[in-house]
């Protein structure tokens, strides 16, 4: 009923995917629902941006039909319960430690390295804070590391979006930990720069896109798109969003 | 139903627990802010809603449309200006405000200024027309014929006040914006509803508007006991 009431068009029919905030603020979210949308006219792709441990609830409480998240534990614990009818990691890309230019000469090396000079150095780090598949790796890095950040004076969370985290970092020159799309989409506007750090598996980000049980075989068919159809258009999608070329990519 | 009352129990959960750690730091930064905010509204809006109200000048009407519309300034729009103006490179930057609480109150004194200058002007402005031909026939100093007419219609003043602070204590988009919601820094009620609702923590959520609604209840209370307490006489 309530979709009925919300979709766009007589006799169209609205797909809710949830997503993590990353990919939207990216914007590459919404390119994928506008490619799909051209290519089947009767069909409304609303994209809802939230941390991934919240698009997990949503998908829990019926309220998204697909979930595109990047929280490995989170999303099995999902898919242990039972809850997805189709589940499949269909893109990757990966995470950047970025800071003030002035500190790029004294952080590089390997991501353990890096994060132990910063609590040694007590440089200021922001933190999403959130549910978000980012903060989740960010936590699995620092205690990689062996260090604790919480409660330290010169990590901050935020609680926000990858975007307000990241304006947050520019204006305090301060470090943080961000999706490489969602970071480019603002670079310009920002004075951070990637940090050198040399790219290990612990920097790999896979998105796992999954259906909930019991959508509508619209929702199916976009689900299916997205794990099969989609990632091949990704590398023109990272030219025309990003001016890159392998931002996203297709899973092996 | 169930739901909602599984959510209504965690409220009171989290509640029950008393203003210690995090609450305790976002419900008294909460306050001053708003408090501050308040004050910085009444003590520039008043004043000026007065002149607007009781002066006689060309572009007494184009003001007052300014100001009405001001009234209805969107919170977001105040925040992305102020972001703009404090951030550092732009022309404020050096202040070096942006993400600290100094900042939050100056997003909501802007947007509650309007409001205590609108609402003053018009309940003075109200004035019956033989109350205003008696206030410019006393022998007084302009700004104490201004007090005087405050005074008359005090209540409608108060009621100036209460919406000052009700637009600020509820606020979120600008104080969101330039404060940036940070732990312990510049998370207030407003923007730890929005965090823990998005993290589906929603008896911390409900808990959190629970408060806030307690507090805007003792401060209009006492506004209201003001309002009665002078009108009486």
């Amino acid at each position: 009923m309530v979709a009925l009431v919300a979709c766009g068009g007589p006799g169209s029919e609205r797909v809710v995917v949830a997503a993590g905030t990353s990919l939207v603020d990216s914007g590459l979210m919404d390119a994928l629902a506008d490619q799909y949308e051209s290519a089947n006219p009767g069909v409304d792709v609303s994209v809802v941006g939230e941390a991934s441990a919240q698009v997990l609830e949503l998908g829990r409480r019926g309220a998204a039909d697909v979930l595109v998240t990047h929280a490995p534990a989170l999303e099995e614990a999902f898919l242990a319960d039972g809850l997805a009818e189709l589940s499949e990691i269909a893109f990757t890309s990966e995470f950047v430690l970025v800071g003030p230019p002035a500190l790029e000469d004294r952080l590089r090396g390997t991501i353990e390295d890096v994060l132990i000079e910063i609590a040694a150095g007590e440089l200021e780090f922001v933190s999403r804070g959130d549910g978000s598949g980012t903060h989740e790796r960010e936590v699995e890095l620092w205690n990689a590391a062996g260090i604790d950040p919480g409660g330290e004076p010169w990590y901050r969370k935020t609680g926000q979006g990858m975007g307000l985290t990241l304006i947050v970092a520019d204006q305090r020159l301060a470090i943080t930990l961000s999706e490489r799309g969602s970071f480019v989409a603002a670079a310009d506007q920002l004075d951070l720069q990637v940090l050198d750090v040399s790219a290990g598996p612990g920097l790999l980000n896979p998105y796992r896109v999954t259906l909930v049980v019991g959508r509508t075989a619209a929702a199916a068919d976009f689900a299916k798109w997205l794990i099969d159809g989609a990632p091949a258009g990704l590398s023109e999608l990272n030219r025309s969003l990003f001016d890159e070329d392998d931002i996203y990519r297709p899973a092996d | 139903m169930g739901f909602v009352l599984e959510v209504l129990r965690d409220a009171l959960e989290a509640l029950s627990g008393g203003l210690g750690g995090d609450l305790g730091a976002v419900v008294w930064l909460t306050s001053w802010i708003a408090l501050v905010a308040t004050g910085i509204a009444v003590l520039v809006g008043i004043p000026l809603g007065t002149v607007l109200g009781l002066g006689e000048f060309r572009a007494k009407r184009s003001i007052t449309v300014l100001v009405n519309t001001a009234m209805g300034m969107p919170p977001v729009l105040a925040g992305l200006v102020l972001l703009l103006l404090l951030w550092r490179g732009g022309p404020f930057g050096s202040w070096g405000l942006l993400f600290t609480p100094p900042a939050m109150v100056l997003a909501q004194a802007t947007l509650a200024i309007p409001i205590a200058v609108g609402l003053t002007a018009a309940a003075v402005g109200g004035l019956p027309p033989a109350a205003k031909e008696q206030l410019a026939a006393f022998r007084l100093p302009r700004w104490r014929r201004g007090a005087v007419a405050v005074r008359e219609v005090w209540p409608a003043v108060g009621g100036a006040v209460a919406a000052a602070f009700g637009r600020v204590i509820s606020e979120v988009g600008a104080v969101l914006i330039v404060g940036g919601n940070i732990r312990g820094e510049t998370r207030v009620l407003t923007t730890a509803i929005v965090q823990e609702t998005r993290q589906a923590q929603f008896g911390q959520a409900l808990a959190f508007g629970f408060v806030l609604l307690g507090m805007a209840l003792v401060v209009n209370a006492g506004i209201t006991w003001l309002q009665f307490k002078d009108s009486a006489q």
